[in-house]
């Protein structure tokens, strides 16, 4: 069903739907993977990036509570070697730690049974003493300033033995610093939450600090603090990539996570931007194919067109009228010319079966008209005889003499039409064609001395045109005489009373042929008209002036000679009958 | 009108088969590392039910979990269910702070060692996820090779035998961690032992002690079996490359160690091959090795425990743990699942038969914290065994004064 209707399309259409299939759609194909390939490298370069940031800024945090607490724990070293023992060394060691990270808010020193000894006053609700592998982070509590934590170290001496504890308390600040530091991709925001999903510190200087819980509102923190390490999520059009800092420390550390998040069309305006352009390219190039691609197929098509159009006008008229040039290039013009040889030759062929029936038909009439005519010829030579000799016993002036004359003129005129009758009638192997080499400017210069009364009394100007030198086929000049002088006659009688010029053109044609042209300056044939010049008893003249034998008769003198006689016509232009012999 | 009917309940069915988690949304704290999170996740995506996982350090579980369950007024922060280390039970569960395991919930699939493991004071509180201990890991192209030694060992002198006859080339014998997990099961091999809570009896002021810690220190760096003393957050990494690498030839690891060992051969293109031996048995012929595990465990603060046992259940299926056995080495804790584990899984599991559980006692996780910078202070030369052992010893005291007053 789907190859019917496709088969009624026009042949361009279908060649455009090929070029479609065969080249657009796979280009299409190409370049729509190519946009996706490019869009999901772009995707996972601009989460690499982000990662990268997220990353980097979680380790440098993770490394600065771990060293916060490397930090506590040699000075619980020291304090546990010798400090324990002298307040004073214990102060300096405080003061120096406080002088060299001054990060630490306060300090505290607590013996082994968790009691201050020394020191600030640092909050010791997240004390849990033992069990913590040498150090700990307790929860973050929030402050109307801002979060902060307690970090705890166990103070050991050379020995590995306890002796106590070193607690210090974080201002969380630092970490909101260092994320309002990061240079944050457009629209993006940082922050860090603790396990419980708190916001602990953020790029964003407004962002209320602990307000609660961002988890099961917030897909990203669910996911960060869920993650093994980290990853990326985009919901709600918000793309989030994340870190979970136990990773780094997986026996120690923070259960914390850290969170970018941006909304995707500003994280993938670059890559949307890409894709537009790359959407732009393609539809160019589609456009640009479709116009190849269309002129292609027009130029394929057109010479298929043409072909069809000669086609449809050898079909409605023989010969088709000209053919169109130049042909066109290709397989597609061999077969224009192909078709064109073809056609050349059925006309050709329907010529020649035409004429044979005009042929056959007019030789029916030829026989017919000459035992018309052989039989008319013995009474009319009587009737002339008796009239000729019953004139020869009339006196001049005498009253039956005028009739007498009428009679034999009338016979003799009779006489004359049946001499056609069998000249057309007679086969040219029995008609006394006498050939020899024919000198056709002679027979020329003779129709012209012939026919000189008629041309005068019609006012009609002869010029001779004929070339020098021409070939001399052998002919019957007498009966070709007979030819030219009917074709000067009926071109004096077609230029009526209105005058003119009768060019008589004579050439070579081919290698040893003639063409004698009749160039008048008539009304011109009728193309009705033209087809039916040879008939016999075909005329246009009125009655009494012609017997239509005229045309017939020098048409059947030259094909005698193997040759044809060619019309053209152009209505109010004139005529030219060609007498073409051998070539 | 059938057809039509019987196409839209169809999508009917199919939408609501195709309908997100549902029930409530369970708070889980676990302290699985990297790769055993990636399986949780997994897991937890396949399951119908909303879950909000939390990763906590190894290190911070303990207190953090005891101090959250302990506010549990704060019922916001309260998990509804956690994994946990099995000696971690005993804290949690003297303190009032877990719920029982319901007696609908099939222990009864589970192995007879790793029930042990949740129960206490004859109270099952915790569903074991993965029983663990120590044993030793080779591959079988090296060892015993032709270093002529006895494999497996017998006890500690074949071990240390071995170790010192696989030692050449570039090439250490034996991995010997600073961390007093390890140090337990050379110490109990080489015929002492730490402490009985029970009883309040030490072990480490005893002279088998000081002699299992200075040869277990001994064996390391210069002239030893082992590698020096590496920093305790890098030993893990750094021994599995060196495994990866062929530079060490046993390592003493639990079935987590299977996964690092897997990622540093992948990393090094290394083509991995891993066999299972038991740890040498005490002079006595006890195991030494000290075997545990892992537990689900509901708090009493939970706010969903139904929906928890369901979760539990869940994650502990037979399927499930068998695929976890393959992924990560662990070793599953259903009778059914084991019979479908990986042969390594399989292999260790036969291995940590010869294991003995840690003292069953609330202080039991907070030994560590003091055995482990002594033996860190032996191993770096900055104090002798007999230096450093009493003052493990007045730490121990003073927990089981605290735990006994």
């Amino acid at each position: 069903m789907k190859m019917t209707r496709l088969a009624r399309l026009s042949l361009r259409t279908r060649l455009m739907a090929v070029l479609a299939l065969a080249a657009i759609v796979p280009t299409l194909i190409v370049g729509a993977l190519a946009v996706r390939r490019a869009r999901t490298d772009v995707e996972r370069e601009l989460v690499n990036g982000r990662l990268a940031l997220v990353r980097a800024l979680g380790a440098g945090l993770d490394a600065t509570l771990q060293d916060s607490q490397r930090a506590l724990a040699l000075v619980g070293a020291a304090w546990a070697e010798g400090g324990q023992a002298a307040p004073d060394a214990t102060r300096r060691l405080l003061a120096r730690l406080h002088r060299e990270l001054p990060l630490l808010r306060r300090v505290a020193v607590l013996d082994a049974e968790g009691r201050r000894v020394a020191g600030d006053d640092v909050p010791l609700e997240s004390f849990t003493g033992a069990g913590t592998y040498g150090g700990f982070v307790g929860d973050a509590a929030f402050t109307p300033v801002g979060a902060r934590v307690v970090i705890w170290a166990q103070a050991r001496g050379r020995t590995g033995e306890l002796a106590g504890y070193l607690a210090a308390e974080i201002d969380l600040g630092f970490i909101g610093q260092s994320l309002r530091a990061a240079r944050l991709p457009h629209a993006a925001r940082l922050y860090v939450v603790d396990g419980d999903g708190r916001l602990i510190a953020s790029s964003d200087a407004g962002a209320r600090l602990g307000a609660g819980s961002l988890r099961g509102a917030h897909p990203a923190v669910d996911a960060a603090l869920a993650a093994s390490d980290d990853g990326s999520l985009e919901r709600a059009g918000t793309l989030a990539v994340y870190r979970n800092l136990s990773s780094y420390q997986t026996t120690r550390g923070v259960s914390w996570a850290i969170v970018l998040e941006q909304p995707a069309r500003d994280a993938y305006a670059l890559a949307a931007a890409a894709r537009r352009d790359a959407a732009l390219v393609g539809g160019l190039v589609l456009l640009g194919a479709l116009g190849v691609g269309w002129l292609l197929a027009r130029a394929l098509t057109r010479p298929l067109e043409r072909l069809s159009r000669r086609v449809d006008a050898l079909a409605n008229e023989p010969g088709g009228g000209p053919a169109e040039h130049p042909p066109a290039p290709g397989e597609i013009g061999v077969l224009a010319l192909r078709f064109e040889d073809m056609a050349r030759r059925l006309e050709e062929r329907e010529k020649l079966r035409a004429a044979l029936a005009r042929g056959e038909r007019l030789a029916t009439v030829g026989a017919l008209a000459a035992g018309v005519a052989h039989e008319i010829n013995n009474p009319l030579t009587t009737i002339l005889g008796y009239a000729n000799l019953l004139l020869e016993d009339k006196p001049p002036g005498h009253a039956d003499r005028a009739a007498l004359e009428l009679v034999a003129e009338e016979a003799r005129r009779v006489q004359g039409i049946v001499r056609s009758l069998l000249d057309y009638s007679r086969p040219s192997a029995e008609g006394g064609v006498q050939h020899g080499p024919l000198d056709v400017a002679e027979l020329c210069q003779r129709t012209a001395a012939l026919c000189a009364p008629i041309l005068r009394a019609r006012r009609v100007e002869l010029v001779l045109d004929v070339a020098p030198e021409l070939p001399r086929p052998r002919a019957d000049a007498r009966r070709l005489e007979q030819v030219f002088v009917n074709l000067a006659q009926n071109a004096a009688q077609a230029m009526d009373g209105g005058g003119g010029q009768l060019t008589i053109r004579a050439r070579a044609h081919g290698t040893d042929g003639l063409e004698i042209a009749f160039v008048d300056q008539g009304p011109g044939i009728p193309a009705e008209l033209l087809a039916r010049i040879f008939e016999p008893f075909f005329t246009t003249k009125g009655p009494g002036m012609g017997t239509g034998l005229g045309l017939a008769v020098s048409q059947q003198i030259v094909l005698d000679h193997g040759g044809r006689i060619e019309v053209e016509s152009q209505l109010g232009r004139g005529s030219t009958f060609r007498v073409i012999l051998g070539g | 009108m059938s057809a039509r009917m019987a196409a839209l309940a169809l999508v009917v069915t199919a939408c609501a088969a195709d309908a997100g988690p549902s029930g409530p949304t369970l708070r889980l704290w676990h302290t699985f590392g990297p790769e055993e999170t990636r399986a949780l996740n997994d897991a937890l995506a396949t399951l119908r039910v909303r879950v909000e996982p939390t990763v906590v350090p190894f290190g911070l579980g303990r207190s953090r979990l005891a101090h959250a369950l302990a506010r549990e007024a704060r019922g916001a922060e309260c998990p509804d269910v956690a994994r946990v280390d099995a000696t971690w039970l005993p804290f949690l569960a003297a303190r009032e702070l877990l719920l029982p395991v319901p007696a609908t919930f099939g222990l009864d699939a589970f192995t007879a060692e790793a029930r042990e493991l949740g129960r206490w004071a004859g109270t099952e509180y915790g569903v074991p996820q993965a029983v663990d201990g120590l044993a030793l890991l080779y591959d079988p192209r090296r060892v015993p090779g032709d270093s002529g030694a006895a494999w497996p060992p017998a006890d500690l002198a074949g071990l240390t035998a071995a170790a010192r006859a696989l030692t050449r080339d570039g090439r250490h014998g034996l991995s010997l961690r600073s961390d007093g997990y390890w140090f337990v099961a050379w110490l109990r091999a080489s015929g002492g032992d730490i402490v009985d809570p029970v009883s309040s009896t030490l072990g480490v002021d005893r002279p088998e002690a000081e002699a299992a810690l200075a040869g277990y220190a001994a064996l390391a760096g210069a002239g030893g079996v082992a590698p020096p003393p590496t920093p305790a957050g890098d030993e893990a990494a750094l021994e599995a490359e060196r495994f990866a690498a062929g530079e060490l030839a046993i390592v003493v690891g639990g079935p987590w160690t299977v996964a690092a060992l897997s990622e540093a051969a992948r990393r090094q293109g290394a083509d991995l091959q891993l066999a299972v031996a038991p740890y040498p048995l005490a002079p006595d012929g006890r195991p030494a090795a000290p075997r545990g595990g892992q537990l689900y465990v509901v708090p009493h603060c939970a706010a969903h425990a139904d929906a928890a046992w369901r979760l539990i259940d869940a994650l502990t299926d037979a399927k499930l743990q068998a695929e976890w056995s393959r992924r990560l080495g662990l070793i599953p804790t259903r009778s059914a699942a084991l019979a479908q584990a990986s042969p390594l899984a399989r292999a260790f599991a036969q291995a940590l038969r010869a294991t003995r559980p840690l003292p069953r006692h609330p202080l039991t996780p907070l030994l560590f914290d003091d055995l482990t910078p002594a033996l860190q202070a032996v191993m770096a030369g900055d104090a002798t065994a007999a230096e450093a052992l009493p003052g493990v010893a007045r730490a121990w005291t003073r927990l089981l004064e605290r735990a006994h007053p």
